[in-house]
C-alpha cells in the first residue's frame, strides 16, 4: 500500500513538473502543448521565440525545456546556455526538436549537453516517453520497477535478485548490466557487441568468451532448465534475445 | 600513358633523324666521288683525244710529216720530236717552244709543263707526239698512294661511316631530348587538364604558344568548376533548407491527425483515417531524410565524420536491426565473418544505412522469402563485403541504373548504397548471380 502511494505521489511530482516550449511554428506549439497536456502535464508554457522564452523562464522555475533548434531570433543551442544561466536551478534538462536531418552528430558536436533530441515530424508516444524518461533520470524519479517474470521466477532488476520458489538470488554487476541491457530491448536481438558494450564499456573488444559465461552464469538463475534456455534464447552468430 | 607516348615519339625522332643524316652521308660520298672523278668531261675534246687524233692521222710523205686539216682543235699545238730530238713536225707552235730537246728536257716535260704549256706526250714509231694546251688551262698533281692504302681502304670507309653515324645518333639524341623535355611538359600539362587539374607552365620555347593555351584552358576550367560547385552548394543546401521547412509542417499533421485517431467523439470509420494520415506523414518523413541524404551525397557535401569502425559489429547490428523489425520465418540471414578486427575508415550511420538498404533491397524483391548469406573477409589491404540472396534477383534496368540519380524515391536504396560507398572510396559491384549478389571493398584501415 505505501508503495502504491508513493507511486502516485512520485507520478505526480513528475507531471507537476514545468515545462517550457519554445518553437515559432504556433501549430506545433499547440500540437506539442496538446500531447502533453493530454498525457496530464499541466504545467506548461510556450514561447515563440528567445526573447519571450527568456523572460518566461525568468518568471518561474522550469523543469524541462523542449527547444526548436532554428528560431527566429536566434539558434536553440545559444538559448539554451542563456537559459542555464539565469535559471535558479542547478541545471535544467533540455530536449531538442529539430527538423535537420543529422542532428545526432551536431548535438553531440556542440557538447551542449541536451539530454536528448528528437527529430521533426515525431509521433507523439515518442515524444512522451522521452519526456518522461529525461525527467525521470535527472529528477531520480523512478516509478517504473522493472519486475518481471520468466515462467514463475521473478527478476527483480531494482534490486538485482532473482526469485524462485521464494529463494532468491542476486545478481553479479555484470549480470545485471546484462539483464538489464536485455530488459530494455525485450524480444529483440541484442547483439554480443551492444551487450559487451554495456557491461564492459568502450574497450569490450575480445570479451565473447566471457559474455558466454556470464549468459551462462545467467541462465542458470533465471532458466528452469538452462540446458535448453526459454527466455533467454542464443540467436546463432548475433547476440542474444530475452523473450517475455 | 604519358612516359609511354613521349618516350615513343622520342625514339621515332632519334631514329628518323639518324637515317636522314646517314642517307645524306651515303649520298653526298658518291655525289663528290662523281665530281673528282669526271676531270675533263667539261670538253668534248679532250687533249688525249686530239692526241690520239693527231697520231692515227699524221701521214709521212716525201716532204715530211703531214696533218689533214681541222683535225688538231684550234686551241692546241703539236711537235713530233724524232729521235735525235729534233722537231720534225709541227702545227701552232707558238713561238716560245724550242727546237731541240735533250735527254733532260725530255724527262721534264713527259708528265708536266713545257714552259708553262700543259703538255701530253704520245710514243709513236717514229718519235715522239707532243701536244700542247694554252699557258694555264689546266691544273695537273701526281697522285702516289702505296699499296697498303688500297687494301685498308674499305676498313676506313667503314670507319668514317661509323663515326659519322655515331655522330649522327649523338646529336639526335641530344636534340631529341630536348624535344623530350619540353614534349613532356606538354604531355603532362594536358594530362592534368584531362583529370580538370590546375597546372601552369612556365611560357618559353618553342612551344610556348601551345602552353600558353594549355594554362589559359586550366584557368578556364578552374573557374567553371568553381561556378559549378558554388551552384551544386547552392542547391543542395536549398535541398537541405526545403526539406528541414518541410518537417515542422509535417510534424503539425503527424500530431493532429494522431489526436484525431484516438479521438473518442469521432467514428471508428473517421478514426481510422486519421491513423492513414498519421501512417502516410511517416512515410513522407522518410521520403524527406532519403531525398536530402542522396542530394547531398550527389553534391559531395557530407561533411566529413568518417571515423575508425569495426565492420563486423556493425553487419551484426545491421542484420539484428532488420530481423527485430519484424523479419517472417521465410527469411534467412546468415553471417560469414572472417576477420572479427577489420576496420575501416567510415561514416557510421551512413555506412550502417547503406547495408540496411542492401539488405531490406533482397526482403523487399523477394516477397516469397529468400536466404540471405553476409560474409566479410579480408584480401589485399581491402575489406570486402559480400551480400548474396538465392532469390529471383533484381530487374535488369535496376542494375543499370544504380550510378544513376534515382529519378523518384521509388527503389531508392541500390543507388544511395552505392553513392554511399562512393563517398568511402569504395568499389561497389552488383550482380544476379543465382540470386543477387553485391560485392563491396573498402580500403582497409591500418
Amino acid at each position: 500500500m505505501k508503495t502504491v502511494m508513493n507511486m502516485q505521489e512520485m507520478l505526480s511530482e513528475l507531471y507537476n513538473k514545468k515545462i517550457l516550449i519554445v518553437d515559432d511554428e504556433p501549430a506545433l506549439l499547440d500540437m506539442v502543448s496538446h500531447i502533453l497536456y493530454r498525457e496530464g502535464f499541466y504545467n506548461l508554457h510556450t514561447a515563440a521565440d528567445c526573447a519571450c522564452a527568456l523572460k518566461t523562464a525568468g518568471e518561474q522555475p522550469i523543469a524541462l525545456y523542449l527547444l526548436d533548434v532554428r528560431l527566429p531570433d536566434g539558434d536553440g543551442f545559444s538559448l539554451l546556455e542563456n537559459l542555464r544561466k539565469i535559471s535558479r536551478l542547478p541545471r535544467t534538462p533540455a530536449i531538442f526538436l529539430t527538423a535537420c536531418d543529422q542532428s545526432d552528430d551536431k548535438i553531440r558536436g556542440l557538447g551542449l549537453d541536451a539530454d536528448d533530441y528528437i527529430v521533426k515530424p515525431f509521433l507523439a508516444e515518442e515524444l512522451i516517453l522521452r519526456v518522461r524518461s529525461v525527467l525521470r533520470r535527472v529528477y531520480a524519479i523512478d516509478s517504473e520497477a522493472p519486475i518481471f517474470s520468466l515462467s514463475g521466477v521473478i527478476v527483480n532488476l531494482e534490486n538485482a535478485t532473482v526469485s524462485r520458489n521464494g529463494r532468491e538470488t542476486s545478481l553479479t554487476a555484470k549480470e545485471y548490466l546484462l539483464l538489464k541491457k536485455l530488459w530494455e530491448n525485450k524480444n529483440k536481438i541484442v547483439t554480443n557487441d551492444a551487450l559487451c558494450l554495456a557491461a564492459w564499456g568502450e574497450d569490450y573488444y575480445g570479451c565473447e568468451n566471457t559474455l558466454m559465461v556470464h549468459i551462462r552464469r545467467l541462465r542458470k538463475k533465471m532458466e528452469l532448465c538452462p540446458s535448453s534456455p526459454r527466455h533467454l534464447i542464443t540467436v546463432k552468430g548475433l547476440g542474444y534475445k530475452l523473450l517475455i | 600513358m604519358t612516359g609511354k607516348t613521349t618516350l615513343r615519339l622520342f625514339i621515332r625522332f632519334t631514329l628518323t633523324a639518324t637515317a636522314i643524316s646517314m642517307i645524306l652521308l651515303v649520298f653526298n660520298c658518291i655525289g663528290f666521288a662523281c665530281i673528282i672523278a669526271d676531270t675533263t668531261s667539261l670538253h668534248d675534246m679532250t687533249p688525249q683525244r686530239a692526241l690520239r687524233l693527231v697520231s692515227q692521222n699524221l701521214t709521212p710523205t716525201q716532204e715530211g710529216y703531214v696533218l689533214g686539216d681541222g683535225i688538231l682543235p684550234q686551241q692546241y699545238w703539236c711537235i713530233l720530236v724524232n729521235d735525235g730530238g729534233d722537231v720534225i713536225w709541227s702545227q701552232n707552235m707558238p713561238d716560245d717552244i724550242p727546237g731541240h730537246y735533250s735527254l733532260q728536257d725530255m724527262a721534264r716535260i713527259t708528265r708536266w709543263f713545257l714552259n708553262d704549256y700543259p703538255v701530253y706526250i704520245s710514243l709513236e714509231d717514229y718519235g715522239i707526239l707532243i701536244l700542247g694546251e694554252p699557258k694555264k688551262a689546266v691544273g695537273k698533281y701526281q697522285l702516289i698512294y702505296y699499296m697498303e692504302w688500297f687494301e685498308t681502304l674499305p676498313r676506313r670507309i667503314l670507319a668514317v661511316f661509323l663515326v659519322n653515324l655515331c655522330m649522327a645518333v649523338i646529336l639526335a639524341l641530344i636534340l631529341g631530348a630536348n624535344l623530350y623535355r619540353k614534349l613532356r611538359i606538354l604531355i603532362n600539362g594536358m594530362n592534368s587538364l584531362r583529370r580538370e587539374k590546375q597546372v601552369y607552365i612556365s611560357e618559353r620555347g618553342i612551344f610556348h604558344e601551345l602552353y600558353h593555351s594549355i594554362n589559359e584552358t586550366s584557368n578556364t576550367l578552374a573557374h567553371k568548376n568553381a561556378a559549378l560547385a558554388v551552384r551544386d552548394n547552392a542547391r543542395a543546401r536549398w535541398i537541405s533548407g526545403i526539406s528541414h521547412d518541410i518537417r515542422t509542417p509535417l510534424s503539425v499533421i503527424t500530431g493532429c491527425s494522431e489526436e484525431l485517431a484516438s479521438c473518442a467523439a469521432l467514428s471508428p470509420e473517421d478514426r481510422k483515417k486519421a491513423e492513414t494520415i498519421t501512417a502516410q506523414s511517416i512515410k513522407i518523413r522518410k521520403l524527406v531524410s532519403d531525398f536530402n541524404l542522396i542530394s547531398s551525397l550527389e553534391y559531395d557535401m557530407q561533411p566529413s565524420r568518417k571515423k575508425k569502425t569495426a565492420l563486423c559489429p556493425l553487419l551484426r547490428q545491421v542484420t539484428a536491426d532488420l530481423i527485430n523489425s519484424g523479419l517472417t520465418a521465410q527469411y534467412e540471414i546468415s553471417l560469414d565473418l572472417h576477420n572479427e578486427g577489420s576496420e575501416i575508415r567510415a561514416d557510421e550511420a551512413l555506412l550502417e544505412r547503406a547495408l540496411f538498404n542492401l539488405l531490406s533491397n533482397s526482403i523487399l524483391h523477394n516477397p516469397e522469402g529468400c536466404r540471405i548469406r553476409v560474409a566479410q573477409y579480408e584480401r589485399n589491404n581491402l575489406v570486402c563485403i559480400e551480400i548474396q540472396d538465392d532469390g529471383c534477383g533484381v530487374p535488369p534496368e535496376v542494375l543499370e541504373n544504380i550510378r544513376q540519380i534515382p529519378r523518384s524515391t521509388h527503389g531508392m536504396g541500390l543507388p544511395m548504397a552505392y553513392r554511399i560507398i562512393q563517398v568511402h572510396g569504395g568499389s561497389f559491384t552488383a550482380e544476379n548471380d543465382n540470386g543477387f549478389r553485391i560485392r563491396i571493398e573498402l580500403p582497409k584501415e591500418n
